[in-house]
């Protein structure tokens, strides 16, 4: 590929820009990706970012009343971990007290849950450059995991990382920004509206557009009563608990339902 | 000093789950019964975030005892089924929650 400017670089700077120059050749592959997947993307995850609004104004809310936790690292948090469950958990551990081990314990336990998400994707992203697969996973919130997840599975690599990085940068900005707007204004929507009641809202909305056939009508049921039995689980497990119970028991059944269609086929379901 | 170093560990810690098998360990083929069910990884962990947040620290309980929270839950849900359409789906939840509230449930 011609590139202008190398040669004025390497003449001014010495040839030890070569890596700088490797950066600049992955900012030209990412400008040169189909902006009308970005844009599709972004549209996808639109109406996902809505309920974080609320969503981050409580962690903000949450940050501006914790003493132990300065103002601007509070929010810095967000752009470091990007999960808010397990932010809103680490600002109430650190607000009493706790030591790092246990913070950082609590985020790992309440984000394992994306590991799945990067077992889920890792097929379909397995064919991507270098450089997608370890900056992507960056921005793979549970939103950005649902509309990678409906992506058709024929797409082109520029469609998939476009569509991707359009979805994972609208997240990202309307997020940290909402974390900001909490900080800076408070309690300015009073609690009674109670829009928090949207995060659960969309989340169930994200697992009926997911849901195919019995087996994951089996995995979402498994998933929430596990998950609610576990509600006391140390360090916030016991929405891992429901997940991993989910997905064995949807894998089980599919397993299953497949081979018994596979041996009699009259009997599919 | 503390927070400082809990919140760039968490950072790492989350990236790294989420970096785990698309930049590191992806490169294999997982076996075919694993690909599948990894297919249920979306309801189950979507479910496990719904249910806890709506029941509250009623648990089960609050299936013999819906309150407003988890009726309008329901009606959500069923119109999302239908309708396959997640803004005015957002809109029908929060209303529902309104009114059920208002109505003292």
């Amino acid at each position: 590929m011609h590139r202008p400017c190398s040669g004025l670089i390497a003449a001014a700077f010495g040839n030890g820009l070569a890596r700088l120059e490797r950066v600049g050749f992955t900012w030209a592959l990412m400008t040169k990706l189909p902006r009308a997947s970005a844009i599709a993307g972004a549209k996808a995850a639109a109406p996902l970012a809505v309920p974080g609004v609320p969503f981050g104004m409580v962690l903000g809310v949450q940050i501006a009343e914790a003493g132990e936790v300065n103002n601007f690292v509070g929010w810095f948090s967000s752009i470091l971990i990007l999960a808010g469950a397990s932010q809103v958990a680490a600002v109430s551990l650190l607000a009493t007290g706790a030591g790092v081990v246990t913070t950082v314990l609590t985020i790992a336990v309440i984000n394992a849950r994306h590991m799945m998400y990067s077992a889920a994707l890792s097929g379909r992203f397995q064919h991507l450059p270098r450089w997608f697969r370890l900056a992507g996973p960056y921005l793979m919130v549970d939103q950005v995991f649902a509309v990678a997840d409906q992506v058709e599975d024929d797409a082109t690599a520029e469609h998939r990382m476009a569509h991707y990085l359009g979805a994972g940068a609208l997240l990202f900005t309307i997020w940290n920004i909402s974390v900001a707007v909490g900080l800076l204004v408070g309690d300015a929507i009073p609690q009674s509206w109670s829009l928090g009641y949207a995060v659960p809202v969309m989340f169930l909305g994200l697992l009926i557009l997911g849901l195919t056939n019995t087996p994951g009508a089996a995995a979402a049921v498994t998933g929430g009563v596990v998950a609610v039995l576990g509600r006391d689980f140390p360090n916030g497990s016991g929405l891992l608990a429901g997940a991993i119970a989910g997905v064995v028991v949807g894998g089980t059944l599919d397993w299953w339902f497949e081979r018994r269609t596979s041996q009699n086929p009259a009997a599919a379901p | 000093m503390t927070v400082w170093l809990a919140f760039v560990l968490g950072g790492l810690v989350t990236y790294l789950e989420r970096a785990s098998f698309v930049a590191f360990i992806g490169d294999r083929e997982l076996p075919v019964v694993i690909a599948r069910a990894l297919r249920y990884v979306g309801p189950a962990a979507f479910a496990a975030i719904v249910l806890p947040a709506t029941v509250g620290d009623k648990g089960m309980a609050r299936f013999v005892a819906p309150d407003a929270r988890l009726i309008a839950l329901v009606i959500a849900g069923v119109f999302m089924y239908r309708v396959r359409n997640m803004p005015v789906m957002l809109v029908v939840g929060m209303v529902s929650l309104w009114l059920l509230q208002w109505a003292g449930l």
